[in-house]
């Protein structure tokens, strides 16, 4: 296995494959923000000017 | 969110914030004091006056400073702070928060003896020595058990965005720190980094550059998020785009590291890796300063009357211009020319300076006034400091992306054919970029005019007033209604059982053998699939899995840890497994003698690494000028690696043979008499010092317990081996009527400088390794290998 990747060009995919985790993850979280109620996220934006 | 109707007065613990305050600004204007002094050193060699001030010791006690005394106390003053106020509750130990305030300057203190006394690991922005480093983690274990026990105790359910950077910032650099500084000690001021060559330049720079992203950055931006909302008095711009800024920003900035190391001996993929995800970065970077500088919607007014307005605005648009300025450097032929140059330390100042030194002005200038009852003493004088230090900084950064693109350039320039360089004496180079130096030390003593003048505003603000410790009427909130979600609750929900799931599938189609890698890449892409459609139906479920998640301290901090740990552990674990001999290819370095080690133990405690380099580059003007490109193997038992980050001087990667004994001899004595136009500082005390031989047989011990192949030897034959080595010099040195004794500091760098570029065939070194007796774990006492090779 270990050969593979190491010798092989295997790790050449190791770019494409963090690329698409961190899509992955940029993804979930605008979606969430998105889809993030509008008061709940006005609540929650206060909270330091909350004296 | 449930509240109760018990009411309770708090009281902020504001003393720490004032004592952390003051910190920062003292050490901060002792930090850029030294930066002006070694921005001279560049321009006057005379001024290195003696060993302990010179260059190459002062340079460290300067990064450190303004890293971990400046921007660590400022950020440890805007936590605190701003903790106490998100939480809705006095930070949960006072007696803890004073041991983090006096462990740190501790720290400070200890790092300003010992830095230009030579104790250093030699690695940027990790030199301190291991007593240190231990003093370190322990005490940033106390702020982490200090900040998680009041978040445990907060009386506000929600944790706010800044409270999420602080998080990261905690966690990260912790890890970073911890697994960095892994070393085995040879003495109370001296220790080997377990990492060799390209496995250490990666986990150096995986923590370098993170040292830049979670240490000066992520807690900045937390204290963005809190501050500049007060200060403008009106909400954040989006709070959805902060969350996106948030968890994009840490994912990605922990896989940046290697584009430090471009065009290096560095694997490929590692080099794309770095640039791909530093190219990502924009984006996240970006969505933050906007947020920041759309914060003051409705409120441009104050940027003409508010100095706080102006130093956030001002630091969040430098944010800005640096981020943008760090992914384009990480382009490999961007950064072909950049690389080692002064394009890199201009870029870094422009973060440190506009970045971190204006958000710490704008955050002191508003904090004060409160933090004493009063009003700030001078509101022109605090608008001439924000004038001096933008103008400070601007010099400062034109001059250095000048002389930068200048040097690369002249560097780098070949005639038409490629066949020879036009610029062959690294010197030429040197002398054309004298005058921006100059311009250097000119925006650098403006910044630090700038400072005082705050420091004298601060105070006398202060002397007007009082400390006050702002009391709060607050709403209880009943304990067990937050911070309740468990293990099964956290993991086991959808969002991440299937990132994890994909996660893994995804891990398989790399690491699998061929046909089950595709198996695994149909089977991510299928459960892909599932996950898209499980959310359509039921997205509800996993915004409230999230809105718990931010009102439980815990599982957000795991779920933090897991996002940075990843990236580390995807770069770090295969260079680890590679960085061995018979994973080379076609060099192995020749291991150092007794003597050759001694020699480079003074290399690095002489700081040599901040203007030498010791990589060439895989690129036709690093190859004509200083010979065949470095391989992997030619630094694999180099710990610390000493590829350096700036070329003031040339590269050395090369530079054994390259001169006789004598010119080095007369190099170290007086640098202008070989190299005319040099600002190397001399080095006299080399020539009177004796060389350590009481620690040699330890330090053998703990590099053979590192891996390296040295022969049996005992103690005694160890110091032998040093001193025979040290007189075939000085009986080379006598021929040319140069004398000096042979247990000197000079000659055993000689027999460093002498040694570098030397390298055997796989071959050779796996002939060696079987005359060793047992390399990992080794014993520290050499002696023990004699005994164990006899008894075979």
């Amino acid at each position: 296995m270990y050969k593979y990747v190491i010798y092989e060009n295997g790790l050449d995919w190791v770019p494409y494959v963090a690329f698409g985790v961190t899509a992955l993850v940029f993804l979930t979280f605008s979606i969430h923000a998105l889809v993030l109620r509008k008061d709940r996220a006005a609540e929650l934006s206060r909270l330091p000017l909350d004296d | 969110m449930t509240l109760s109707t018990t009411q309770q007065t708090i009281t902020f613990d504001d003393k720490v914030v004032r004592q952390f305050m003051w910190a920062s600004i003292i050490w901060g204007i002792v930090g850029m004091l030294v930066g002006v002094i070694i921005a001279s050193q560049l321009n006057f060699h005379q001024l290195n006056v003696t060993q302990w001030l010179s260059f190459g010791r002062l340079r460290p006690l300067h990064t450190n400073a303004v890293i971990f005394a400046f921007v660590g106390n400022m950020m440890f003053a805007g936590i605190y702070y701003s903790t106490q106020r998100l939480c809705k509750a006095r930070m949960a130990s006072d007696l803890l928060s004073k041991i983090h305030f006096w462990g740190w300057q501790g720290i400070i203190v200890s790092a300003a003896i010992t830095l230009p006394l030579g104790f250093t690991r030699g690695q940027e922005y990790a030199e301190l020595i291991w007593p240190i480093n231990i003093a370190v983690a322990l005490i940033w274990v106390v702020f982490a058990v200090n900040f998680f026990w009041t978040l445990a105790k907060r009386n506000e359910p929600s944790l706010y965005v800044a409270l999420w950077f602080y998080i990261a910032t905690i966690i990260t650099v912790a890890m970073l720190y911890i697994v960095n500084h892994i070393s085995i000690p040879t003495s109370w001021t001296h220790s080997y980094t377990i990492f060799a060559g390209v496995q250490n330049a990666l986990v150096q720079w995986w923590y370098g550059h993170n040292a830049v992203a979670f240490f000066l950055t992520t807690p900045i931006l937390g204290i963005m998020y809190y501050f500049l909302p007060k200060a403008v008095e009106r909400p954040v711009y989006s709070y959805r785009l902060s969350i996106v800024h948030f968890w994009s920003l840490v994912f990605i900035y922990i896989w940046a590291g290697p584009h430090h190391l471009l065009n290096t001996s560095l694997p490929k993929w590692l080099q794309m890796l770095g640039m791909f995800f530093s190219l990502m970065l924009w984006a996240p970077s970006w969505g933050g300063m906007l947020n920041g500088l759309l914060t003051l919607r409705g409120a441009w007014d104050k940027l003409r009357t508010d100095p706080v307005v102006k130093f956030f605005i001002a630091a969040v648009t430098f944010y800005g211009m640096s981020t943008f300025e760090g992914p384009l450097l990480s382009i490999r032929a961007v950064n072909a020319l950049s690389h080692y140059s002064d394009w890199t330390i201009g870029h870094v100042h422009s973060g440190a300076l506009g970045w971190n030194g204006l958000m710490a002005a704008g955050m002191f200038y508003w904090l004060t006034p409160r933090l004493y009852g009063t009003k700030l003493h001078s509101i022109p004088m605090a608008n001439f400091h924000f004038w001096i230090s933008i103008v400070g900084i601007l010099l400062y950064v034109a001059a250095m992306w000048v002389s930068g693109i200048m040097q690369g350039l002249m560097l780098n320039s070949t005639n038409a054919a490629g066949t020879a360089l036009t610029y062959p004496n690294f010197i030429e180079t040197l002398t054309a970029i004298r005058p921006m130096m100059a311009f250097r030390i000119i925006g650098g003593a403006m910044y630090l005019v700038g400072m005082g003048l705050m420091l004298w505003n601060l105070w006398a603000t202060a002397r007007s007033g009082k400390p006050v410790n702002e009391t709060r009427e607050v709403a209880v909130i009943e304990r067990g209604t937050v911070d309740n979600m468990g293990a099964k609750a956290t993991f086991l929900a959808d969002p991440v059982t299937y990132f994890f799931g994909g996660l893994f599938l995804l891990m398989g189609w790399i690491f699998l053998p061929r046909g089950a890698d595709i198996t695994a890449l149909i089977c991510a892409l299928a459960f892909g699939f599932i996950a898209v459609k499980k959310f359509a139906t039921s997205h509800v479920t996993w915004s409230q899995w999230y809105d718990r998640l931010l009102e439980n301290w815990l599982p957000f901090t795991v779920l933090t840890f897991i996002a940075v740990a990843l990236g580390g552990l995807i770069q770090i674990i295969p260079t680890v497994m590679v960085n061995r001999a018979k994973n080379m290819e076609d060099r192995i370095q020749q291991v150092y003698t007794p003597l050759e080690l001694t020699g480079r133990d003074i290399y690095v405690s002489e700081g040599c690494y901040n203007c030498h380099s010791q990589m060439i580059r895989t690129m036709l003007p690093d190859v004509l000028r200083y010979g065949d490109y470095s391989r992997m193997g030619e630094s694999i038992y180099d710990h610390p690696f000493q590829w350096g980050s700036k070329r003031t001087g040339p590269d050395l990667a090369r530079e054994g043979g390259k001169y006789p004994h004598s010119w080095h001899f007369n190099h170290m004595m007086d640098p202008r008499s070989t190299s005319v136009g040099s600002n190397m500082p001399a080095y006299p005390h080399l020539f009177t010092t004796k060389f350590d031989q009481k620690t040699l047989p330890k330090k053998i011990a703990a590099m053979v317990q590192l891996g390296v192949p040295y022969p049996p030897m005992t103690a005694v034959e160890i110091k032998e081996n040093a001193i025979k080595q040290g007189i075939e010099i000085v009986n080379t040195l006598k021929a040319d009527k140069l004398s000096v004794s042979p247990d000197t500091q000079i000659v055993a760098l000689i027999a460093y400088l002498q040694k570098l570029g030397k390298y055997d065939t796989p071959e050779v070194e796996e002939k060696l390794l079987k005359t060793v007796p047992e390399l990992i774990p080794g014993p520290v006492n050499p002696d023990k290998n004699r005994s164990a090779a006899a008894g075979e």
